[in-house]
């Protein structure tokens, strides 16, 4: 019988060629027999390669760990600490602004945080002190990690906007615009209330996201219960793996399954993730990243499944992909990038 | 039950633990090599047991598969230990599981990984990074780093097991391993 480090180093031999480039059909084939041989070498492999797999996730530390590395340079040990990403209180320094100057702030503001997004790509969120509270703004494209005075943490994905107000009594959080991931201190003596439009979803101490795109309202619980209030509705209570949506007067709530809760999560790691999901969903998720939107022109296409992990401020990747898997034809125009059906 | 999502579900449910399960089984029997032969039999058994029906509790049942084996081996080489086995009830095993979500945040997951290829030795490491996170081409890494393309693919085969070895199991296995491994980069794989 082979011992497991044999299988070991067979394993690597195989994912190693793979990796090389040089790798045909057949060569998939013949590791595949290889594999089915024994469960030993079955779950080896499957160790080694979601490993080696994950590795390519740290994708996302290219060329920004620090802003003299070009790319293709291997940063020292430990440097990849100071990328951006890694920075979570990357916090730009506060600008005080008066209330009659509030807009005109925020305008400057946003412009300021898209460069800095712009250049890091990575976490960073403009912060703006007003009377009524803390305001954090992340432009279209950002992603930006908030610490509350509290202990809880919030992420806000892009195009969003949300005044913080903690006092001895409250933690007030308003979604005036976009989605936001909340990561609760347990603090039973002061409720966590976080605002979206006509709703108030109320938590003690939990994990969850709120998405508003005006009044329709996504609640996705992953750890915990939350409470959702609204005047046109009695409370719903809703658990931990459940996502509920809020339109009207009604408030639908469902089961989310784990694909879903990764689909619906994965923005925090700064990609989307689709399984199995329409071209049409697909399409509107990475249009929320974008100022220069994708268009569906011909509606056969908006019911294709796809499946896999995208930057979102990287479109053009995204539409190459289009254009390569399923010969989906894309002309640029000045303002959108419109998709048709094959030649 | 298709193939796919078993290893799938095998990659989600079960490896995720393996930094829990080395550490339980090295506890109990503090000799590593025989704890990495161990935990390969607890991973078959385990993926053939979910093979015909899939465990309702993965990590529970991940633990319980290994305390048998262990029990085994010992019966076996009529090693008498205090405390080894029956005490699964003891184990920090949580019933409630939920979504992998909950389990380890991308963010940690990310530094994790980060932090395992700052443990390869240097030139492993250097070749993982432009290979991986550079996304640079086979001949390219050889070109930048003036060694072949064979090397480049050796350097490949032993950063994946160090750093399934650092990323899954914790880093006190790669500190054991990395030495002896970095002295003798080309050999490392013709052991045992």
């Amino acid at each position: 019988m082979e011992s497991h480090s044999q299988i070991e180093d067979a394993v690597t031999e195989w994912l190693a060629r793979r990796d090389s480039g040089r790798w045909s059909e057949d060569d998939e084939a013949c590791l595949q027999q290889w594999i089915a041989v024994s469960t030993a070498r079955r779950v080896a492999y499957l160790r080694l390669k979601s490993t080696w797999d994950m590795a390519s996730r740290l994708r996302v530390l290219r060329g920004g760990t620090s802003p003299t590395q070009s790319a293709g340079a291997v940063p020292a040990p430990g440097e990849w600490r100071r990328s951006p990403f890694f920075e979570q209180s990357a916090v730009a320094a506060p600008a005080t602004v008066t209330a009659p100057r509030r807009r005109r702030g925020m305008l400057v503001a946003a412009v300021a945080a898209s460069v800095v997004i712009g250049i890091s790509a990575g976490f960073a969120a403009y912060q703006l002190w007003s009377t009524s509270g803390d305001r954090y703004v992340t432009p279209v494209g950002g992603l930006a990690s908030v610490p509350m005075p509290d202990g809880s943490n919030v992420t806000l994905n892009t195009d969003s906007q949300i005044r913080v107000a903690v006092t001895d009594t409250e933690r007030r959080v308003e979604l005036q615009q976009g989605e936001a991931f909340f990561d609760v201190a347990k603090d039973p003596t002061r409720p966590f209330v976080v605002h979206a439009g006509a709703r108030r979803i109320v938590a003690v101490g939990t994990r969850f996201s709120v998405q508003r795109l005006d009044d329709d309202v996504r609640v996705l619980v992953t750890e915990g219960r939350v409470r959702i209030e609204g005047e046109a509705s009695s409370p719903v209570l809703i658990a931990a793996g459940s996502v509920a949506r809020a339109a009207g007067s009604a408030v639908v709530v469902r089961k989310a399954l784990p694909p879903q809760v990764d689909e619906l999560l994965s923005w925090r790691e700064g990609y989307l993730r689709f399984h199995e999901t329409s071209l049409a969903d697909a399409v509107a998720q990475m249009n929320r990243y974008n100022t220069r939107k994708i268009v569906i022109e011909d509606p056969g296409l908006a019911a294709i499944r796809i499946s896999g992990t995208f930057r979102p401020t990287q479109y053009e990747a995204f539409v190459r992909v289009l254009q390569d898997g399923f010969s989906i034809q894309a002309r640029n125009e000045s303002e959108r990038i419109a998709l048709t059906g094959g030649p | 039950m298709d193939e796919d999502s078993l290893d799938n579900w095998f990659i989600r449910e079960i490896l995720v633990h393996e930094a829990a399960l080395v550490g339980y089984l090295l506890r109990r029997w503090p000799h590593r090599p025989d704890v990495n032969d161990l935990r390969q039999d607890t991973y078959v058994r385990v993926y053939e047991a979910a093979a015909r029906s899939r465990p309702p509790v993965p990590k529970a049942f991940l633990f319980s598969t290994a305390a048998h084996l262990l029990a085994d081996r010992m019966r076996r080489r009529r090693v008498v230990a205090i405390d080894a086995v029956g005490d699964i009830e003891a184990l920090d095993v949580s019933v409630e599981e939920v979504s992998p979500e909950r389990r380890i945040s991308a963010h940690e997951e990310l530094r994790r990984l980060a932090q395992a290829i700052d443990l390869l030795p240097p030139r492993c490491r250097e070749v993982v990074w432009m290979r991986r996170v550079d996304e640079l081409p086979q001949k390219e890494v050889a070109r930048r780093l003036g060694i072949a393309e064979k090397s480049v693919e050796k350097h490949v085969m032993k950063g994946m097991k160090l750093l399934a070895a650092a990323f899954r199991s914790g880093p006190t296995q790669v500190m054991q391993e990395a030495p002896r491994m970095a002295n003798d980069p080309e050999k490392a794989h013709g052991k045992p």
